[in-house]
């Protein structure tokens, strides 16, 4: 799920958000109370693409051209205030997913299953939702899995049929706050192991811990650094994968020029991972667990000229090299537009050009370039009923004292 | 609930000072209560008939509003700062609220008619802010309507509301800035003028104890969205204040103003589509108010009016919210006096009285029927808390000497929200 011109979902894009819990099991203690908060969001994607070299991120499907409704996404969510100040909640959600372009295959991506309680000071969530490190910062491509390679922390379990495996994972996470501004995420995961390579199918094969600061909102405009985050990840691959692989991974916003009517921010993510003994690339799977260290930089202009967003323009650019492989570096950019057409729904636009060495271009069947031209639609929305609880980071909340409801 | 016992003069709002402009020798123990050194009310009392003369002159202002103070005149001063604190409307259920003085509702102004007030409001808030002196006739300048007859106080700014206090009875004031919100987030309080002359509803029904009660409602959800976009803006303006680069971004159709009509016409012809597009002080979805509120209280938090056997008490209902409430005593038929401030042409007797946003009626209950009564808005779904019956705008009646009368009650209170 990605909003193009205005930013993260209500609902699945970080756990960090208040979301919500409706139940489709009879809760273990029944009771009767006042109607659950519900909310839904939704995002319609939809580009025609044209180009070569396996389209985006070089994992298209031989094709020079397709109608592309992946990263279109629906989320549902409940909430309920609980006892003492709590907020407990649960949400559900799924995607479209790359494959679901080609009419077969798998169609749908369950990127949201979690339960979270939170309160004042803490907040624990358990369930399938965004992975730690994917909440660090969010680039400003059309889709959130493009140029996925270096704007995200990569899955080493994954085998690179869905992009979607490095932004979502299960998760079970304790997140400490103070004053609703610096979080503190100690977690365990299960990334996704499409490839095989950990050391089960569902156990836990990750752990880790992140920081990460989220500035009044009211001043994310406006305030020179909004948000910032570093966090540390230790995966259990298995030895014939070439063990346990660490990483290490820093970014965050810098408002280059403050202001609510024109606004350039840049926004970057820095990684490197180190442990795996990976020393060849013959897979998508090998060049996400090979240790590696990449870069991603993004400009951002953002035109608002009466408060609301307009338009976008954006520069995407990301590099990567690997630590025991030489002659395998790549490097992608994305040029992005959008132009709100109404409130949510914007007309998009982007072109891609992604460039690998040679022997990285051996996991992408030989395509050492791939080029991309998207124009498009998107239409982000959502709604809440029953409405009983507030947004945990309001800005009367962080001003004025807390309230949970 | 603001009970006003007038054996006791203590003033609701902390009076600065009285400016005594010339040579005439003032206290503040003469200021307000007039009524104060008067006796027990009873029913048993001789009362005088209800003087019941029309006169159609009768709306014209008695001193002309645009006259200035003259030495001697009494002027009454006020300081009125508003910020943003939390309520709490029921124990468990708080909201981020804009407060007179820390309070809500606001501090009661009471003045005799005919004396100058002097208001200096403070705002210590984000947010813009004004006061509306409804009811009183006053200069336009002074009205507190913002960008119509004065700009909105800012702010860290201050602004000094003068005018004579005209016609006697019960009015309100409350901030006129973006009215859906701040007069539901509490901005609001009683202003009652009392008579220089004589009380016609005092000689009718001798009392000596009267309450005041300002009816309305909220809509949580809409406050709380609101307030937050309210902070918001103000944090960002107060950040850009710093920055004039960004304050030349600023510009009125971000908060929905526009200089005149045509301007409002031409944004709309460039694509501005309101209401489907809010501005950045737009409202959301429609309100819905899911608390009804006594004095910024709900039941079983309101305060109960109290009476005794034969006494007179005097009760101004001040419809303070956005929904007509229709309040029924238990047990008793009261007597209409007042409507918006001017007595009726004759008392009405009734036991449910509708009070409308905006106005304000005078009714007196008599001590006839010991217990322990509810006095309540009939249209039931202002007795919830948060769709949860009982609750809302309820209170109950009670004789102080009912047990003396033989009447025992059970204190329960019932609750199911």
């Amino acid at each position: 799920m990605k909003m193009a011109i205005t930013g993260i979902g209500i609902l699945a894009a970080s756990a960090l958000t208040a979301a919500a819990g409706a139940q489709t099991q009879q809760s273990p203690v029944k009771d009767v109370g006042i109607q659950t908060q519900i909310e839904i969001a939704g995002s319609g994607l939809s580009t025609l693409d044209i180009g070569r070299g396996g389209l985006f991120g070089g994992r298209g499907l031989g094709s020079r051209s397709q109608i592309n409704f992946a990263d279109s996404s629906l989320s549902l969510g409940a909430a309920q205030r609980l006892y003492r100040g709590g907020i407990g909640s649960f949400t559900f959600g799924g995607l479209t997913i790359d494959e679901s372009n080609v009419g077969h295959g798998k169609q749908f991506f369950m990127h949201q299953a979690f339960a979270d309680f939170q309160e004042l000071r803490y907040e624990a969530y358990l369930g399938r939702t965004n992975s730690p490190a994917a909440q660090i910062v969010a680039f400003p491509t059309i889709r959130e899995d493009d140029l996925v390679d270096f704007t995200s922390v990569l899955d080493p379990f994954s085998d690179g049929a869905n992009a979607e495996e490095h932004r979502y994972s299960n998760v079970a996470a304790l997140v400490i706050n103070r004053g609703l501004r610096q979080f503190l995420n100690v977690h365990a995961q299960h990334q996704i192991d499409s490839a095989g390579v950990g050391e089960g199918d569902t156990g836990l094969n990750s752990f880790g811990l992140s920081y990460q600061y989220e500035g009044n909102p009211a001043l994310k405009t406006i305030e020179r650094v909004p948000s910032f985050g570093a966090g540390f990840e230790h995966r259990a691959v298995k030895q014939s994968a070439g063990g346990a692989s660490d990483v290490i991974y820093a970014g965050g916003i810098l408002n280059l020029q403050p202001g609510l009517v024109n606004k350039l921010d840049l926004r970057f993510l820095g990684q490197a991972t180190f442990g795996n003994d990976t020393a060849a690339l013959s897979s998508l799977n090998d060049t996400y667990r090979a240790d590696q260290q990449a870069i991603a930089l993004s400009l951002r202009k953002l035109y608002s000229p009466f408060g609301h967003p307009a338009s976008q323009w954006a520069l995407t650019a990301g590099a990567k090299r690997y630590s025991k492989i030489s002659d395998a570096n790549s490097c992608g950019v994305a040029l992005s537009y959008a132009k709100s057409l109404g409130q949510g729904f914007d007309f998009i636009s982007q072109v891609g050009y992604e460039h690998r060495s040679e022997v990285m271009a051996n996991a992408f069947e030989g395509r050492r370039d791939s080029a991309v031209f998207q124009i498009g639609l998107a239409f982000n929305f959502g709604s809440t009923f029953n409405q009983s609880v507030g947004p945990r980071r309001s800005p009367t909340n962080l001003l004025h004292q807390y309230i949970p409801n | 609930m603001a009970k006003n016992d007038l054996s006791e003069s203590a003033p609701k709002i902390a009076r600065r000072q009285v400016l005594q402009l010339g040579g005439m020798g003032l206290s503040a123990g003469l200021i307000g209560r007039a009524l104060a050194q008067g006796t027990q009310g009873s029913m048993d009392e001789p009362a005088t008939p209800w003087p019941a003369a029309f006169d159609p002159r009768g709306t014209a202002p008695t001193f002309p509003p645009r006259e200035r103070p003259k030495p001697g005149d009494k002027i009454h001063v006020y300081d009125i700062d508003v910020t943003i604190g939390i309520h709490e409307i029921v124990p468990g259920v708080q909201a981020h609220m804009f407060l007179f003085n820390k309070t809500y509702p606001g501090p009661e102004i009471r003045v005799k008619e005919g004396d100058w007030v002097q208001v200096n409001l403070k705002n210590s808030s984000p947010e813009f802010h004004t006061i509306h002196w409804h009811g009183i006739m006053l200069p336009m300048e002074m009205d507190g309507v913002p960008l119509g007859t004065q700009w909105p106080v800012g702010p860290d700014q201050e602004f000094r509301y003068l005018w004579k206090a005209q016609p006697t009875g019960t009015h309100f004031y409350h901030c006129h800035v973006m009215t859906t919100l701040h007069q539901q987030a509490g901005l609001i309080g009683s202003l009652i003028v009392e008579p220089s002359g004589p009380d016609l509803v005092q000689q009718a029904f001798p009392y000596t104890r009267e309450y005041t009660l300002i009816l309305s409602e909220l809509d949580t959800n809409f406050v709380r969205d609101m307030m937050s976009e309210m902070v918001e803006m103000g944090v960002q303006m107060e950040r850009m204040n710093h920055s004039p680069s960004m304050m030349r971004e600023m510009n009125g159709r971000m908060m929905g103003w526009f200089k005149n009509k045509d301007e409002f016409v031409k944004a709309v012809k460039d694509g501005y589509i309101p209401p489907y597009l809010a501005a950045r002080t737009g409202t959301a979805r429609p309100i819905t108010p899911n608390y009804f509120m006594i004095n910024g209280k709900s039941y079983p938090m309101t305060d109960p009016v109290m009476i005794r056997r034969g006494e007179n008490i005097r009760v101004r209902l001040i419809g303070g919210g956005f929904m007509p409430h229709f309040m029924h005593l238990h047990g008793h038929d009261f007597w209409h006096v007042c409507q918006d401030g001017s007595p009726l042409a004759s008392p009405v007797r009734m036991n449910t009285i509708p009070i409308f946003p905006g106005t304000t009626s005078d009714i007196v209950i008599q001590g006839t029927n010991p217990g322990f009564w509810h006095f309540h808005d009939h249209s039931d779904l202002a007795t919830t808390n948060n769709g949860q019956h009982p609750g809302g705008m309820m209170t109950m009646l009670m004789y102080e000497d009912a047990r003396e009368a033989g009447i025992k009650w059970e204190e329960v209170i019932a609750i199911s929200s």
